[in-house]
């Protein structure tokens, strides 16, 4: 018997996720014979950006010609300035890019490198920006390290098969044909396991199902996952869908499982007496018996054996491990976990939790991990620092946790921190007592504050989770939100803010009228829809709802380090940020170490030189007056579609007629090569800069400007110096 | 250099001509062929002008 669990893509590249290892786990523990895993995410990542695939990308893109045809033009419609935001970018780095993304890759996979801050953001930038030119030549597609979009909604089941066979947009078909079907037929596996949990797996998976059942018909194809909680039901009822896969199973699988690989050894195939299980008979859907899920004290160890670990994009790993499943309030209103999870909340014991991290440790030679948990109950807020310490684990960890003022006492704080805590995420939601009790938080604003200062004196890391729009919730509101957290910034480390969803699922939804809404708008064509647009009858408009969350992040990135300036570990969350504040110590010496690090003093050249690690473009457009009116768009219309900034097909027609066309004004793309930065000048400073030869002095670099204008030239001339754009040798 | 750096510099009045002394040693003028004269500015080429907290935050 062999077992193929399947990974697809798209999930975040640090680390590993946790429902592999623990089905692997246990159907190893049940000797069900050979159980492969296979992280599709982290193989697709690796290579799309490999020097070989993004070589493919710079041709193919280059061969569809465009920026010297949009050069020429005397405007830019929206759809040309989309264009062009691309394509020059790809002009000035493309090659760059193709010779240096595998050094990129090294730097994140390099303890030494990854914490040379300066290192560690060019090659964050460079991954970035290969993904914007693989991208490119399947647009209007897009793979970010934070989804994949595509012009097909992921909510509408229909769509999602017709970009099963999208050779153009969907970069997936070539990916599995060339890479994981091989790797398959190597295995030749009885039963494949497709691990579906985001949105931005869907089309992937599917994708794969397709290919997989083109290749061998009679492999059972089991698909399981937090995402078919909310969608099983309703993608059952598409026909088509049983032609790629075999069967969903709900909620937890690890029993399942188990019983379908019993099954197709024993070679019975009897479905029929497999709990959980939902799949078609040839004649109609069948939803067997839903049965508890297993006490996860019975669980065994999750097992990595096998996962790619070292193609991670992380020096070292960061090693998920729930030590309970479900969540032990359960009462909030908008939360939708027990759909995900199913009923019961259950945790493992506390020896044995400490257990499993030693086994890990020392089996992947690893002391980071992230409790992959709801929120810590107090029990083992209580018990589990000792339990480590006593062991002598020398391990550090972060998890999210309920703002439960009783629970966490100083002296709580204060273990957790010695027994390698570094960070804690907890639900703040809102400092206002109305909108929290009618979310049924079951907390105090004021004693959560408390809370915080308990946390961060402890040294542990704060990260707040908020939200805006919830309903009824007003403008002012959102505002005492926002202040309540600008004035206790020295206690908060991170703010992790999101506009509330309208969830099928949520308790809101089921009891909406009580929330004052009035209207929702269900989408016609979407079969497969969970989020609604609404309107309600008191508090914010969803508009406003946006607008309140981006004054939100406006004023985080003012106010807090670790989103201000070119600060990148949050943005590329999971590991990064948690592995540096785990190398630095503590907070504080993070925020002087590394974010706020003194810059080296800039040379006060006499006679400046420009770094000869430039390249430029020069362009008929401002890139930058196109990147802000682009991005002015997203910012102002509530997004169309969850998840997805992506500009409607019927959005952009509006916009190609309705904006005003952007006009000549020649600009110079300038990237450097030390920081992966690209910086957009205008003419008269892409003149300075190139009269910067170390022959001039300043003030014969500004001497040929008109007398009114030389001040901002010198000035201009400083901002060039400061920025790193000058040799440091010509000082002397 | 940080985004907090990036400071638009203002305007200058377009109808200056270049200093007479620079002009004297035959050097160009400033190369504006579109209007916007003696706008020195450095931005960010940032196609989503930074992250968006709202993709980072479910994974």
């Amino acid at each position: 018997m062999k077992v193929a669990l399947i990974f697809p893509p798209q999930g975040h590249f640090t680390q590993p996720y946790l429902s592999l290892p623990s089905l692997a786990a246990y159907l190893r523990a049940h000797n069900v014979g050979e159980v492969h895993q296979l992280d599709e995410s982290i193989e697709a990542y690796d290579y799309f950006l490999s020097k070989e695939r993004l070589r493919r990308s710079l041709e193919r893109v280059r061969a569809g010609g465009g920026l010297a045809a949009l050069d020429a033009q005397e405007t830019l419609k929206f759809s040309d300035m989309e264009r062009y935001q691309t394509l020059s970018e790809i002009e000035l780095i493309g090659e760059e890019l193709v010779e240096r993304i595998e050094e990129a890759k090294h730097v994140l996979r390099t303890p030494a490198e990854f914490y040379d801050y300066e290192r560690y953001l060019w090659a964050g930038r460079t991954l970035e920006q290969g993904l914007r030119l693989f991208s490119a030549e399947f647009a209007p597609s897009r793979l970010t390290p934070h989804g994949f979009v595509t012009r097909y909604r992921v909510e509408r089941s229909r769509e999602i098969l017709a970009a099963t066979t999208d050779e153009k947009e969907n970069p997936f078909i070539e990916f599995f044909r060339e890479h994981t079907l091989p790797r398959l037929k190597a295995i030749d596996p009885d039963l494949i396991g497709i691990s579906l949990t985001f949105p931005s797996q869907a089309i992937p998976a599917f994708t794969l199902a397709r290919l997989i059942k083109e290749w061998k018909p009679s492999v059972h194809i089991t698909v399981g996952g937090g995402l078919l909680a909310y969608t099983a039901e309703k993608l059952s009822k598409r026909r088509e869908i049983w032609n790629v896969i075999d069967s969903f199973i709900l909620l937890e699988g690890e029993g399942p499982l188990l019983a379908l690989c019993e099954e197709i050894k024993s070679g019975r195939r009897d479905l029929t007496r497999i709990s959980n299980l939902m799949w078609h008979d040839g004649v109609e859907v069948r939803r067997n018996e839903q049965r508890d899920p297993l006490d996860i004290k019975t669980l065994p160890t999750p097992d990595f054996d096998g996962l790619p670990l070292q193609k991670y994009f992380s020096p070292e790993l960061v090693l998920p491990l729930a030590i309970t499943r479900g969540c032990y309030w359960g009462k909030c209103v908008f939360c939708t976990l027990y759909t995900v999870i199913g009923p019961g909340y259950r945790g493992r014991a506390i020896d044995q939790t400490v257990a499993d991290m030693r086994v890990l440790s020392e089996k992947y030679k690893t002391k980071h991990f992230y409790l992959a948990i709801e929120d810590l109950p107090p029990n083992m807020a209580a018990r589990l620092p000792q339990a480590i310490l006593d062991a002598g684990l020398d391990i550090d960890w972060w998890c999210d946790a309920r703002l439960e003022h009783e629970a966490f006492t100083q002296e709580v704080c204060d273990a957790m921190a010695k027994a390698g805590c570094k960070r804690i995420a907890f639900g703040f939601e809102s400092s206002s007592q109305r909108v929290l009790a009618r979310m049924c938080k079951g907390i105090d604003p004021d004693k959560s504050i408390e809370l915080v200062r308990r946390v961060r004196k402890a040294g542990i890391s704060v990260t707040l989770y908020v939200m805006t729009g919830v309903p009824t919730e007003t403008r002012d509101e959102a505002r005492e939100t926002l202040q309540t957290i600008l004035a206790n910034r020295d206690a908060i480390q991170e703010v992790s803010v999101r506009v509330f969803y309208l969830d099928e699922t949520s308790e809101i939804f089921k009891r909406r009228s009580e929330f004052d809404i009035l209207e929702i708008y269900p989408d016609p064509e979407a079969d497969l829809q969970v989020y609604y647009d609404f309107k309600a009858g008191s508090g914010m408009s969803r508009r406003e709802a946006r607008e309140a969350y981006l004054e939100f992040t406006r004023a985080l990135r003012s106010h807090f380090p670790v989103f201000q300036n070119t600060n990148m570990l949050y943005h590329e969350l999971k590991s990064h940020y948690f592995l540096y504040l785990a190398k630095a110590g503590s907070w504080e010496q993070l925020v002087s170490d590394v974010l706020e690090r003194p810059r080296a003093k800039t040379s006060d050249p006499r006679r400046p030189r420009a770094r000869s690690a430039l390249l430029k473009r020069a362009l008929g457009f401002d890139r930058a007056e196109i990147d802000q009116r682009l991005s002015s768009i997203d910012s102002h219309t509530l997004r169309p579609r969850y998840q997805s900034d992506l500009v409607e097909d019927e959005d952009r027609a509006r916009f190609d007629r309705e904006l005003a066309p952007q006009q000549r004004a020649d600009s110079t793309l300038v990237y450097d090569r030390r920081t992966g930065e690209i910086q957009c000048f205008s003419a008269a400073a892409a003149f300075l800069l190139e009269r910067c030869d170390g022959t001039r002095t300043v003030e014969q670099i500004v001497e040929v400007v008109p007398q009114p204008a030389q001040e901002l030239a010198r000035r201009c001339v400083e901002q060039l110096s400061q920025s790193g754009y000058f040799e440091k040798e010509s000082a002397s | 250099m940080s985004s907090q750096e990036h400071k638009r510099n203002e305007e200058a009045d377009p109808k200056s001509t270049p200093a007479k002394d620079a002009a004297a040693k035959g050097e160009a003028p400033p190369p504006p062929k579109t209007g916007l004269n003696y706008v020195f500015k450095i931005a960010p080429a940032d196609p989503k002008n930074s992250f968006d907290f709202e993709d980072v935050a479910d994974k």
